[in-house]
């Protein structure tokens, strides 16, 4: 199926996420941070000045990744490794809100393929990031 | 115009944390796993893994977050400061609040299940750099988690004091 093999400038499949608090808690506990502005909803606002409890940056990171992959896979019905991973977050974004994952593909280099990445709540980019992936194995 | 980087400050520079061993347990990656809605069950079930060509179930790429947060979280309550982290090891500056900067991974391989990883962690960089509001302080970590002497998984981190 050689037309769907990702080509410089493909968009990627987009996915949805709006993580609730439970989400933010199995995060929290799977790589043991005991950080509050997590769970402590009270503590969080009242204290902290967020607006919510924020989601973590590196479950949005995670989104971003599996992003490319699972769109990266489809095409090339193989399993695909992410090799490189730079990201910065751009602004916060909170519990039960919507981030949209998007990204597109930069450029392809025989079996390892550049994209770029990133994460909106209502248009307001939350993080950003530039991915190279390649077969797995 | 106040400046971050003192003397005592540049001490700071190349500074080499102590390294932590974790051995990776398949409860460890099905946890992760399960937090981030995966479904492959190369992250859940052994046979499944091994029928892929892994030794044992095997972690998603991101899982070195859990590597990074683990040794330094794990640790008496008693340990923890009221926002439930514990203090940081970062140079004494007089701060007003801290910024996650970039984030750059090198990955070169997975975690399997039973790896016993060496955590390592090297203060690599120290910038001052003038903001809109005063003074900022760059300081660049890089974590590199190996198994048997080979890096998996290398992160480059920034954090931004102000």
């Amino acid at each position: 199926m050689a037309d769907v093999l990702p080509a410089e400038g493909d968009e990627l499949a987009e996915q949805l996420h709006t993580p609730d608090a439970v989400d933010l808690f199995q995060f929290s506990a799977a790589i043991w941070l005991t950080h509050r502005i997590h769970y402590d909803g009270d503590y969080t606002t009242g204290v902290e000045g967020h607006a919510g409890l924020p989601v973590h940056g590196p479950l949005q990171a995670v989104y971003l990744e599996q992003l490319a992959r699972r769109d990266l896979e489809a095409r090339l019905g193989t399993r695909v490794r992410i090799a490189r991973f730079r990201f910065r977050h751009v602004a916060p974004a909170y519990v039960g809100q919507t981030l949209t994952c998007r990204g597109r593909v930069t450029s392809v280099e025989a079996d390892r393929v550049n994209c770029e990445v990133w994460a909106e709540v209502d248009g307001q980019k939350t993080t950003v990031g530039e991915l190279e992936a390649v077969p797995a194995g | 115009m106040g400046t971050l980087l003192t003397d005592a400050t540049r001490q700071w520079a190349d500074r080499t944390y102590p390294v932590h061993r974790v051995t990776v347990t398949v409860g460890d990656i099905r946890r992760f796993a399960y937090a981030t809605g995966e479904t492959d069950p190369i992250h859940f079930d052994r046979a499944a893994a091994q029928a892929a060509g892994f030794r044992d179930v095997v972690a998603p790429p991101m899982f070195y977050v859990f590597l990074r947060v683990l040794p330094n979280h794990l640790r008496p309550r008693s340990e923890l400061e009221p926002d439930g982290s514990p203090s940081e090891d970062i140079p004494p500056v007089a701060i007003k609040g801290a910024m996650a900067g970039e984030t750059e991974l090198d990955v070169r391989s997975s975690f399997v299940a039973g790896d016993e990883v060496d955590c390592h962690k090297r203060l690599v960089d120290l910038t001052e750099k003038e903001g809109h509001s005063g003074p900022l302080l760059f300081l660049t970590f890089e974590h590199r988690y190996d198994v048997a002497g080979e890096t998996v998984v290398r992160e480059r981190f920034t954090r931004i004091l102000r």
